[in-house]
């Protein structure tokens, strides 16, 4: 459970990245109807996003206590919570060199792409480990 | 670790797919088990058990495996 918080925070965390790029990234539409759009397709793709991988994995049972893709998700975000840890203060200490600039941008979207890579690439190691029979 | 997952599904005259909604798991999941590539926890193993009535004991083949460190 208290891994799972953590991963709802992460994930919170990695959308406001996105969102605060994507604001330093266009102009801000000004008036209310394509605000109101951008607005809804902004946190609408990620829910969608979301409900598609939460019904996959509820018809083909990957996460359902004994599938062994719920055994590998466990190992692998208890590793990638660290790596996202020290990605995280990597990337305050180029947001604070880089402030007012687009690279402050750059560095929390790198940030984001970064934490998705270092959970599927522990996720691959889990997979390996696991298939082994060897515990991670 | 060996098991008899495989003999008793096809016994029962179960495919995979269905092992697999019986059990609530994936069938990558029951490919793993039976191919002996991945250990199930203990709830699993009692479910499978329950499932072939056996018992955990006739349906896992412990060998003289090392003992992980």
């Amino acid at each position: 459970m208290k891994k799972q918080f953590v991963s709802v925070i992460v994930i919170a965390l990695a959308g406001l990245a996105i969102l605060y790029a994507w604001a330093n990234a266009v102009e801000p539409p000004r008036d209310v109807l394509p605000r109101t759009l951008a607005a809804t397709v902004v946190f609408a793709a990620p829910l969608a996003v979301m409900f598609l991988k939460k019904r996959h994995q509820a018809r083909t049972r990957e996460q359902a206590e004994g599938s062994f893709e719920k055994d590998m998700s466990t190992l692998a975000q208890s590793v990638a919570y660290i790596d996202t840890l020290v990605i995280l203060v990597g990337t305050l200490a180029a947001v604070a060199i880089f402030a007012d600039s687009m690279f402050a941008s750059l560095a929390l979207l790198l940030a984001v792409i970064l934490a998705i890579t270092a959970f599927w690439f522990r996720y691959h190691r889990a997979q390996r480990s696991l298939l082994a029979n060897k515990r991670a | 670790m060996n098991n008899r997952i495989a003999e008793s599904r096809k016994s029962a005259g179960w495919s995979q797919e269905h092992l697999a909604a019986v059990l609530g798991v994936s069938r990558q999941t029951i490919i793993a088990l039976e191919r002996g590539k991945y250990n199930p926890s203990l709830p699993l193993a009692f479910r499978l058990a329950r499932t072939f009535k056996t018992t955990i004991e006739d349906l896992f083949i412990f060998g003289e495996e090392e003992p992980d460190e």
